[in-house]
Order: C-alpha cells, then structure tokens, then sequence
C-alpha cells in the first residue's frame, strides 16, 4: 500500500486543482486497483477467497440427512441402474430384478444423469464406482467359437454429449468398479451421462428359467447397482 | 471497499478546504478491499496461502498381508452360520488412524477413501449343488429335460467400516449408505445400502452348450478363480459435522443375489460353509483424503 506523497489541505489553505489530481494520480494505482506487485503474498486462503474460487465438486448422494451416503437416485433403487428392469413376476427369487435379454436387445443406456451446475471452466475429473454382475455361462459355447460372444459391462462417461472416458467392460461374474476421466471443458452448466451397454445375446444363451421350481422365469443377464459418482473442478 | 467516482477539479472551479478534506476522507474509508479494488489478474499463485487450500488431511495405510506376492496371505473362510462373522483384513494392525482428535468432516467438505487388494477365491468341488439359494439353474437339455447349471452370481464382500466415538477403536459402524449383512434369516443386505463395498466372484462354471438345438446333457465345466486386484471407492459429504477417528476394512461371505419383491439384495449362504471354501487376501492399501469441495 502506498502513503499520501504530497500533502493534507488545512482550513483557509490556498490550494490549487492540480494539488488535489496530482494526489489522486499518485494514489489511484495503489487504493483503488490492487495490481500483482501490490498484493500480499500468501494473503488469500479459502477463508477469504469466495467459494468455488479454484475448485468446485459434485457428488452424489447425501441425502437425506446425510446418512444415505453418496449413492446415487433414491428409494429401494438406490444406486441401481433402472433403465432394464424385469417386472417382478418375472424374476426368480435367486437373482437381481435387473437386465434381461425379453427387454433389453442391446445399445447405450444412461443409467444416470448429473449436472454440473456453475461449472466455471477449467480442468474436469470424474469418477464413477460401482458393482456390476453379468451372468457369463454361455459366452463361449459350441456356436459361438466364431467369435465367442464375450460378455462385458461396458461402462463410459460422457461430458455435454462426448465422451470423457470409456471401459471395455467388466467381465466376472461379481465384479467392482472404478471408471475415470479428465479433460479440459469450457465455462458452463455441464450435463454428465453415466452409460452402460451389455453384450447382447448370443446364438446359444438361455434366457428363460426351465423346470421346478420357477419354470418360466426369466434368467438375470446382468445389472450394475451401488453406484456413486463425484466430479471434481479445478479453476484457473 | 467502494471505488472513488467522485469527478476530477478542473483548473480555474473553485474549492474551498471542507471540499479538499472531503477528497482525501474518501481514501479513509474503514471498509476492507473487495473484488473491486483488485485488477485483473492481481492475485496469483504467490498471493495464495495453498497449505489446506484443498487438501486438510490426507493418510495412507498398507492393507492386509504387507506382502504383495502373494508368499504371505490371510484366509477369509466363508460363513456357516448366520450372520457372517466380519473378518478385519490386516487382522487390526492395517487400520486408518486418525489421532486423538480425529478427523472433523464438515459441511462442504467431503471424505474420500479408496482401497485396494489382491483377492483370490477358493471352491474345493461344486458345494452349492442341488441348492437354490445359491443360483441352481435349469436349463433345457433339448431332451424334454434340465440339466443343472449355476448362474454364479455368488460373491465375497469387502466393505468399509468407521469409528465415530472414540480414539479407542472399539465402536466400529458401516459408513454411512453401507450395511453390516448383520440381519436377516440368513442375514442380507439390500443393494439400496452398499455405498462402501467391493465384490468377489466366488465360483465360476460355463457351459460349452446352451440350447436345445444342441441337445446338451450336463455341459457345464468349472472354472478355477486365480489371484484377481479388487479395488473399492467411498466419498461421504455430511450435512453436519462427522468426527471420524479411524477406518477399516473387512471381509466375509459368501453371498448370492436375491429379490424379495421390493428389493434387490445379497444373501448369505450357509451351506458351503467350510474351512475348504475361503477367500485369500494378501496386500494392498487404504488411503483416505479429506478435502474441500470448494
């Protein structure tokens, strides 16, 4: 900070316009706009810096009063995606309400949606964790040796319609999860998709339940449940 | 602080000193500099204090074994009773401690915990055979029959624990969002309630044919499962105020997809329950990091 360098007007002082322009002139610089030379080093903390200043997350979950922790969606379908779901008469006792091959033919579905609400621009990092379970018996059977036909999860985020990152796909029968990615984006409210697409049948899949005790059931092909997702902003 | 906008003398206006001292009491005020007063680009990494800017704690902790090649490994054997007893991975001595204190996660802050091992399940012949609770399939045979066939959808869990009353360690809870498979007959947990677990596989068979067309007969063939990385994520963001004084890892099992005609969930299954059927553990790390979210 800079001190006055001329002088104060007393009372019934003779003085002159230029005295005073000539004070503000010397002065401005320092009071009025603080440039980089005349700001103090390590002055600004995140006591005194707005929030969001350099960073800025958004996470799933959290309500309510905290204690559903970061799954994503609500109720009994918490963290579940719920795009391919059987109807309940149609699912065995022994497996997940979930994807089956009577409803689901293949193709990206968005198991959830996000928006990055005053997203200022900047370096963006997502992740996206979760479970995922396919049933893998009949991915290399006598019919389909030309190719096999290789069950996977494919997993992907995309940021404003592109994607940010892609994974092949889990391929045991229980599996965990942890798909992530960066880039740079521009200023704005960004809309993140969290994807998922399952192989789709095969020539020699079974797809219905036969003989006692539920014959007519339809089998489980595969589900992804206990997802969260948290998405990170770096400003500059 | 307000910007001075008040208009510059000219030469030849009068002014007498109450103006003048009216002047120079505009570069007095008691208010503080704001955003105003600062020109662009005036702040820079220099002027930041960046200790705690985002990062307020951050501990890392080898889990498990503390040998990674799998030389040295702890057994998890699979449950025969229910519930599952919760085995500590690193037997106690591979928590996450975070002092006397502890760590206070506050509104607009956030907690995130990432952990990995090395798992490997181990099936000593088909014990889940002729049940179905743990997945029997029939599948057409093409002869007017069914042979039986395992949908695999069995799995050993790996999930997070914390410790909010003391430094003592001795008040573990599942982390908020996560189940402790502690009720239920046989003990389960629905899927709505597993914020802070990983999965493994528990056995695993195919099928060199599948349809009637073939007309199998009994085609399946079992798969052993090797040494597989298993890695897990849990980010917890309370509305008020968690002291947390330590985290943990635990494992147990085994597990089978169920439905009850409102949720989808994990149940125990008892019957393969023997020393023979278990899940091996050997090394990895727990990390945990406490930060700002802005």
């Amino acid at each position: 900070m800079k001190y006055w360098t001329n002088h104060q007007a007393r009372t019934n002082q003779t003085t002159e316009a230029d005295q005073l322009n000539a004070e503000l002139r010397s002065s401005q610089s320092a009071i009025t706009t603080l440039d980089r030379t005349q700001t103090p080093q390590q002055a600004y903390s995140n006591t005194n810096m707005v929030t969001n200043a350099v960073r800025q997350v958004w996470a799933s979950g959290g309500q309510p009063a905290g204690t559903q922790g970061p799954l994503w969606g609500s109720g009994t379908t918490r963290g579940e995606q719920e795009n391919i779901r059987a109807t309940a008469a149609d699912t065995l006792a022994t497996q997940f309400r979930a994807v089956t091959y009577q409803e689901y033919s293949g193709g990206w579905r968005t198991a959830h949606t996000q928006t990055l609400t005053g997203f200022q621009g900047g370096q963006l990092h997502i992740e996206w964790a979760g479970l995922a379970a396919i049933f893998p018996a009949f991915q290399q059977t006598d019919n389909n040796n030309h190719p096999p036909n290789q069950k996977r999860m494919r997993l992907r985020i995309s940021v404003a319609g592109v994607v940010m990152a892609e994974r092949l796909g889990t391929a045991k029968s229980m599996d965990s999860f942890r798909i992530f990615g960066s880039g740079l984006y521009p200023q704005g409210d960004l809309t993140v998709e969290y994807e998922w697409r399952f192989t789709p049948a095969g020539q020699d899949d079974a797809i219905v339940f036969t003989g006692a005790p539920a014959a007519g059931k339809h089998l489980m092909q595969a589900h992804v449940f206990g997802c969260k997702v948290l998405a990170i902003a770096r400003y500059r | 602080m307000s910007r001075i906008i008040r208009p510059r003398l000219e030469p030849g206006q009068s002014i007498d000193a109450t103006d003048l001292n009216t002047r120079f009491t505009d570069y007095s005020q008691s208010g503080a500099l704001d955003l105003a007063n600062h020109a662009a680009g005036s702040v820079d990494l220099p002027q930041i204090r960046t200790e705690n800017l985002i990062t307020i704690d951050s501990a890392r902790i080898k889990l498990g074994t503390g040998v990674y090649d799998h030389s040295v490994v702890e057994s998890v054997p699979s449950a025969a009773s229910s519930p599952a007893t919760l085995y500590e991975v690193g037997g106690g001595t591979t928590r996450l401690v975070f002092g006397g204190s502890g760590w206070t996660i506050g509104t607009g802050e956030i907690l995130r915990v990432y952990w990995d091992t090395s798992a490997e399940p181990v099936i000593s012949g088909r014990p889940y055979t002729g049940n179905t609770n743990s997945g029997l399939l029939a599948i057409d045979d093409g002869s007017s029959g069914q042979f039986e066939l395992n949908d695999c959808l069995a799995c050993w869990v790996i999930h997070l624990e914390m410790d909010t009353t003391s430094a003592g360690l001795t008040n573990w809870v599942p982390v908020p969002g996560q189940g402790n498979y502690q009720s239920g007959s046989p003990a389960f947990e629905n899927t709505s309630n597993m914020a802070a677990q990983s999965i493994v596989p528990a056995w695993l068979e195919y099928s060199a044919q599948g349809n009637a067309v073939n007309g199998a007969t009994d085609a399946r063939t079992q798969k052993d499962l090797h040494w597989g990385g298993v890695s897990g994520a849990y980010w917890l963001n309370p509305t008020g105020s968690t002291t947390i004084y330590g985290l943990r890892i635990v494992a147990h099992g085994i597990y089978h997809a169920g439905f009850n005609a409102a949720n989808n969930r994990l149940d125990l299954v008892t019957h393969v329950g023997a020393a023979s059927q278990k899940m091996q553990l050997t090394c990895g790390q727990l990390t945990a990091i406490h930060q700002r979210m802005g």
